[in-house]
């Protein structure tokens, strides 16, 4: 494969391990053990068996027919927001606690915005009956406050973080300090295609799983098994990772993202890191960042806590600067329009994470005859607080 | 106690923007071995609460790569004191790893240390560049570090080892003592060649003393920014504290 990682966990320019020594020891046995782990029979028997009977997958591959008319091309969802929990985030987060038992690791820590990743790791936890701590920004409490509720009713310890942005960046540092204190018996869950290698690879190949089922289920809608464009919304990028995955190497398949620009791409409050970022080291990865002059990381800035990232995956920052992968800035407005547009014409209300793939389509034309597919991350039942006090603050949407 | 060495850290900038010079010449004159200088960083993410705090007020308060070698070409031949850089590698990165080699040397800067520059890289790509400049580097080993790495860390390493003493953020206090011991033994029945300073949760004349017993001397870092922290005299604060915590 031409977009894969190499044997230092390097996608051309992008990732490898920046770590501080003390985290060598668990790096490598992760590095050393994740893909026999995750290649063995017991473990494919048990993930596939819990992503069927427990995650409720496949997840449906659907024909948005209102959707398709209103913008006059062929718009199919999958539908991610049906998975178990609400999101894709529980595909990785099965993986990554098989392979954290496979290690023996006692104790689980994850990192969380949206709050959709913590929820995840939480299940899980309580599944497997594992100690479960979550960090979250101090800013995401707020106003991600169903997901708090969910956790805790899951029996998770939610650690509140107060350092920096009070974001997703802080909480990512607060966990990677936990793990410094812990590393003896503790596993840290990532929940995005970020971090040091092997956790870019390792969260795209266990988010595979959806452009695998595309492959099965896009035949019988459209009489071949790849579409002509994938759209999703890119933070760190793991739903974005999972549905490229198996087209990655297809020219014929455009590969489409979307970046939370905030009040807009210069408007110094934004998240859409490929267009003003700079190469750099973030959260142990090189990658593209939000950075000032003197290289400290500058704060971002988004609507949906799952995309208010100064960072993207490395696989995402190739793809980006190799041209594979065409992104679209995409501000809070246009987001949160895109979600109450798809909300009445298809009755099925969006993360606001995943409202920002939804607005390509007013940024892009597609033929009527192409087959367009949105990656549908996340249901919107978290953000009904945002939506409707973002609606009443701009003049209502409908 | 006289070969073993005391080692300072600050944060460059803090507690306010020109401290630093200042503070360099009274830890000299205190009879400091070696000062590591801190450059602030916004995501410290193997420091504890302490340097977390020193690093947001640093920036804060406007430090940046530029002015911290400025400061130290204003001293430079007052002081003798060995300075270490220390600091995250994004920043280093951004300035240009030559031109910050160059500028490092021209401010009197002896060696550095870049926690989260794994040892392979700086051997892949940057070590030449550092000995042709003349400019040292360190790396950090700890309990868990395998014998074949921190053989490695101690051939790459020119002016110390920089040794932490359980597996911990910056700042906390230490624990589980017989651990600790067993890892310095450890250490020294394999001879190493550097200089082995322990580091990490030292606070006290007491730690500087375990320090000086199990190897060549000690690195302070939070426990001294706070004896500064919120001083009306943070020079006079930085003097009481060295002398509290310096073995006669």
């Amino acid at each position: 494969m031409k977009y894969e990682v190499d044997q230092h966990g390097f996608y051309g320019d992008f990732g490898g391990a920046f770590i501080p020594e003390i985290l060598f020891p668990n790096i490598r046995e992760l590095r050393d053990n994740y893909l026999g782990i995750m290649e063995s029979a017991s473990f494919q028997e048990e993930f596939n068996a819990l992503l069927k009977h427990y995650a409720g997958r496949p997840s449906p591959l659907y024909y948005a027919e209102r959707l398709s008319e209103r913008y006059g091309t062929r718009i199919y969802l999958k539908r991610e927001d049906l998975n178990h929990t609400g999101s894709h985030k529980l595909n990785n987060v099965i993986g990554q606690i098989l392979i954290a038992q496979r290690l023996g690791k006692k104790r689980i820590i994850a990192e969380t915005g949206a709050g959709q990743h913590g929820v995840a790791t939480a299940t899980v936890c309580a599944r497997m009956g594992l100690p479960c701590i979550v960090y979250m920004g101090e800013k995401d409490v707020e106003r991600q406050a169903p997901n708090v509720k969910r956790m805790h009713m899951l029996g998770a310890e939610v650690r509140p973080v107060l350092s920096g942005s009070r974001t997703l960046k802080d909480a990512t540092n607060e966990a990677i300090r936990d793990w410094i204190q812990h590393v003896d018996d503790t596993y840290y869950v990532i929940g995005s295609v970020v971090g040091p290698h092997p956790y870019p690879d390792m969260v795209a190949r266990l988010q595979a799983v959806i452009s695998a089922e595309m492959k099965e289920q896009l035949p019988a809608a459209t009489g071949r098994d790849y579409p002509d464009s994938i759209i999703a919304c890119v933070g760190g990028g793991s739903n974005a990772a999972g549905a490229y995955y198996h087209y990655l190497d297809h020219p014929g398949v455009a590969l489409i993202a979307a970046e939370a620009a905030g009040y807009g791409v210069h408007s110094g409050k934004t998240a859409a890191t490929s267009f003003i970022g700079s190469k750099g080291v973030l959260h142990a990865s090189m990658t593209l960042l939000m950075q000032d002059a003197d290289g400290q990381v500058t704060e971002p800035h988004s609507i949906s806590a799952g995309l208010d990232y100064p960072g993207i995956g490395p696989l995402h920052a190739h793809l980006i600067t190799t041209g594979r992968l065409k992104s679209f800035p995409v501000t809070d407005k246009e987001a949160v329009r895109a979600a109450y547009e798809l909300s009445r014409l298809e009755g099925i209300i969006p993360a606001l994470e995943t409202a920002h793939a939804l607005a390509v389509l007013e940024k892009h034309s597609f033929s009527p005859d192409e087959v367009v597919v949105i990656n549908l991350s996340g249901r919107g039942d978290k953000d009904l607080e945002t939506f409707s006090q973002f609606n009443e603050s701009n003049g209502g949407h409908g | 106690m006289d070969n073993k060495k005391l080692c300072i850290f600050l944060t460059a900038g803090f507690p306010h923007l020109a401290s630093m010079p200042g503070m360099i010449r009274t830890l000299d004159q205190e009879g400091v071995d070696y000062i590591e200088i801190g450059m602030p960083y916004s995501d410290p993410l193997a420091d504890g609460l302490t340097i977390q705090h020193t690093s947001k007020v640093a920036l804060e308060n406007g430090m940046k790569m530029d002015l911290l070698f400025a400061q130290l070409m204003e001293i430079r031949d007052e002081v003798s004191i060995p300075l270490i850089y220390m600091g995250y590698l994004n920043p280093v990165l951004k300035y240009g790893v030559e031109k910050f080699i160059g500028k490092a040397k021209e401010a009197g800067i002896r060696g550095c240390i870049l926690p989260d520059l794994p040892m392979e890289l700086y051997l892949a790509q940057y070590r030449d560049l550092f000995k042709r400049h003349g400019l040292g580097m360190n790396f950090l080993v700890s309990p868990g570090t395998s014998e074949e790495r921190i053989r490695l860390a101690d051939e790459l390493s020119d002016q110390y080892l920089y040794i932490i003493s359980q597996n911990t953020i910056t700042g906390t206090p230490k624990q589980a003592r017989q651990a600790e011991g067993d890892f310095y033994d450890r250490l020294h029945a394999m001879h190493l060649t550097s200089e082995k300073l322990i580091g990490f949760g030292i606070a006290d004349k007491e730690g500087v003393e375990r320090a000086y017993h199990h190897a060549d001397g000690a690195i302070i870092g939070s426990a001294f920014l706070k004896a500064i922290d919120g001083s009306d005299d943070p020079v006079k604060a930085a003097r009481d504290f060295i002398r509290a915590v310096k073995p006669s």
